[in-house]
């Protein structure tokens, strides 16, 4: 199959950076085809919301929903440190290992139409300004090429396209916010955690969030089912597939080939890309690329190009991985009600998220309620995790400690560490004979300082709000958890030291640009990173016009 | 930010639970055969009937416990060999036992090394058990919830 000169621009990934790019290309009149190599989901029907065992269900799966991927080393255990190991009342540890092991969710994400935005909570964050100077600052990682107020306008039109509500505080995140949808009320157990946070210093505020507080290009306003990683059934979580994929498909110059795996980027003469291949339905494909844009996430982008041999002149392929930082403590407050109700990670703290606001560590980190983003959602989660025992007194207990969790979360900043990297995996290939990716990430002393932070920041944040006892906590200690992946195709002005340059394009190929958090020379204090890929992906394709 | 199977989990534990273990040799070498009655009586004993809901059994959480086995035979063949253990615990099978020695072997097997047979047992039927039994409609109305978070969601206030 070959589609030559139908479209101005082909598009890898459908995910947050994919469909803004292409949004935006649209927009200004390209004709654009995304490869997915996933599946399109129809939200009506794929999520399990109205179903009465929605409780043991998490996000669906389809046939290529999830991209291969393999683990290398993810470091050891210090059992000095078992203070962070992961547990709960009803079970226990749940790692024993002397290793790091990935955990069920492992690399968490979404391969299909709208990409992980579809199984996000929908965290509308801003990179705080500082950490765009890290590296100046504070004498690690690296800077970004760019400034936070470069990218500043881009945020708003991301966020006034997306339909974002929130109230933020003063501050220099925020210079603009008048086009912000109002907040959402925050849940009971928010509010028990910024009652008590008070105490310690702590400021907590409405988190800024892509769900809908007031209905939106015929999207309707949230109801508060707080399942937004379950997938958005109503349409007012601000995925990809509802926002950008529909936008830029109703300009009639978006299409999208799903279940369309690329399994190579052939360069062709004057430093350009000149075709992709791929597998369809189980057919080959070659494809001409006048400009090509690799939105695949930070493991898939850089085993594409390492796959390829390609844009690898720095060496830097695949390198300066950084994961998710994560820890969280939750509990039973007696008296509390309804803390099943509301919206996931309806609150956040910015209190630590500046760089070297944690005493003694470089990079910053934030914390957020996560009553419903941690699932305690129903007497399920109950059951399984905070109420121990059987028998007719734990049946009572149910009934009486049903809807007093509260949980906290922290998450924090990963300084990029030789030992943390994305390549080719020596022994496996997928179906299409293309080695899968695999991902090495080992804590640092700075990781574990952090973590420790967050730990008892957590604990004192939940003891404050008046738990008396922690039933669960889990973290980065004891197995691998990356919701957000970062860095592994680090943007920068110096080709020697970077793979891209500020607008996303590659050093070594003038038609290629990478439009996902690959890009990012660093993660950030723990923001939610879809909202930072969005803007600069909409900037990406504006300098393409330009 | 996080959503995870909790079917995945459990099959990941109950993987980890067998490998390398004294537990694989029994498992791998017993029949598959898995005394439904059993099973049934001693989900009672753990999720029995209370003023608001019914027991265990009279939700067919056992067969739902044999349906799921069947999409795993490790945990098929750790249910046969978990039901042939606890007929074993009595002068006859679990299931004719009486309610008090039933719950005698309940409370000792709910205080055993979890790397024993007993003492995985106990955890993985729990946690399969209280996963099948609260998802019930039955159960969920009774709470006062919703049977489903969808399509009529929380809408607040929240008290």
């Amino acid at each position: 199959m070959a589609v030559d000169g139908k479209y101005d621009a082909v598009i890898i990934g459908a995910g947050a950076g994919g469909a803004a790019a292409a949004w935006r290309l649209c927009g200004h009149g390209l004709r654009v085809l995304i490869l997915e190599a996933g599946p399109r989901f129809d939200p009506s029907v794929d999520y399990p919301l109205t179903n009465a065992d929605w409780e043991r269900r998490g996000f669906p799966t389809k046939p290529n929903s999830q991209g291969a991927v393999s683990y290398g080393d993810l470091g050891t255990l210090d059992p000095e440190e078992v203070d962070l190991a992961t547990w709960n009342t009803v079970s226990g540890r749940l790692f024993k290992n002397p290793v790091r092991v990935p955990s069920a969710a492992g690399y968490s994400h979404v391969q299909g139409v709208g990409g992980s935005t579809l199984h996000y909570v929908g965290e509308a964050h801003r990179l705080n300004p500082s950490s765009f100077h890290l590296a100046s600052d504070q004498g690690v990682g690296a800077d970004w090429p760019l400034s936070f107020d470069d990218l500043e306008p881009f945020y708003v039109t991301c966020e006034t396209e997306i339909g974002v509500a929130g109230a933020p505080s003063p501050s220099p995140r925020w210079p603009s916010h008048a086009h912000l949808q109002p907040a959402h009320p925050l849940s009971t157990s928010a509010r028990a955690l910024g009652e008590g946070g008070e105490q310690l210093g702590v400021i907590w505020e409405p988190n800024t969030r892509a769900a809908l507080s007031e209905p939106k290009d015929g999207r309707p306003n949230c109801n508060y089912c707080g399942n937004c990683s379950r997938g958005c059934p109503l349409g007012d979580k601000g995925s990809a597939d509802v926002t950008f994929i529909r936008k830029a498909e109703a300009t009639g110059l978006l299409t999208i080939w799903t279940d369309a795996q690329v399994t190579r980027l052939i360069a062709g003469p004057c430093g350009r890309i000149r075709s992709v291949t791929g597998v369809r339905g189980g057919a080959p494909f070659e494809l001409d690329t006048p400009i090509l844009i690799l939105a695949a996430g930070a493991v898939q982008t850089p085993r594409l190009l390492l796959a390829s041999d390609v844009a690898n002149s720095s060496g830097q392929v695949g390198c300066n991985f950084m994961e998710t930082l994560g820890w969280t403590s939750a509990g039973l407050r007696a008296g509390l009600r309804n803390s099943h109700k509301g919206l996931p990670a309806d609150a956040v703290s910015w209190t630590y998220n500046s760089p070297g606001s944690v005493p003694g560590v470089a990079g910053g980190c934030r914390f957020t309620a996560s009553t419903q983003e941690v699932g305690l959602m129903g007497p399920v989660a109950y059951a399984s995790r905070v109420v121990d025992g059987y028998g007719a007194a734990f049946k009572a207990q149910i009934w009486r400690d049903f809807g007093s969790a509260i949980s906290v979360s922290g998450t924090g900043e990963t300084i990029p560490d030789a030992r943390s990297f994305v390549a080719l995996d020596p022994e496996q290939v997928d179906d299409a004979g293309v080695p899968v990716a695999q991902i090495n990430s080992v804590l640092t002393d700075h990781s574990l300082a952090l973590l420790r932070f967050m730990a008892g920041q957590c604990r004192s944040l939940l003891a404050a709000a008046g738990v008396e006892e922690v039933r669960e906590e889990y973290g980065s200690w004891d197995s691998f958890t990356a919701t957000h992946a970062f860095g592994t195709c680090r943007m920068g002005d110096d080709p020697t030291t970077s793979v891209v340059d500020a607008f996303g394009r590659a050093h070594d190929i003038e038609n290629l640009y990478i439009a996902d958090a690959s890009v990012f020379p660093s993660s950030g204090g723990g923001e939610a990173p879809a909202m930072t890929i969005q803007a600069l992906a909409v900037r990406l394709a504006d300098r393409l016009i330009a | 930010m996080l959503s995870i199977s909790r079917r995945r989990v459990l099959l990941s534990a109950l993987a980890a639970s067998l490998s390398g273990h004294a537990l694989a040799q029994q498992v791998s070498g017993a029949s598959y055969q898995i005394d439904e009655q059993t099973l049934s009586a001693y989900l009672d004993v753990l999720l029995p009937a209370d003023d608001l809901t019914p027991a265990a059994s009279a939700l067919n959480v056992a067969g739902d416990l044999i349906d799921f086995a069947s999409e795993s035979p490790q945990f098929g063949q750790f249910l046969a060999v978990g039901t042939q253990w606890l007929n074993k615990t009595g002068r006859g099978p679990f299931h004719t036992l009486s309610l008090s020695d039933q719950e005698r072997v309940v409370k000792w097997m709910s205080k055993a090394d979890r790397d024993t047979l007993p003492g995985r047992f106990f955890l993985l039927v729990r946690l399969t058990g209280v996963e099948f039994y609260y998802s019930k409609p039955e159960v969920a109305r009774a709470f006062g919830l919703n049977t489903a978070p969808q399509p009529a969601g929380y809408p607040p206030p929240w008290q």
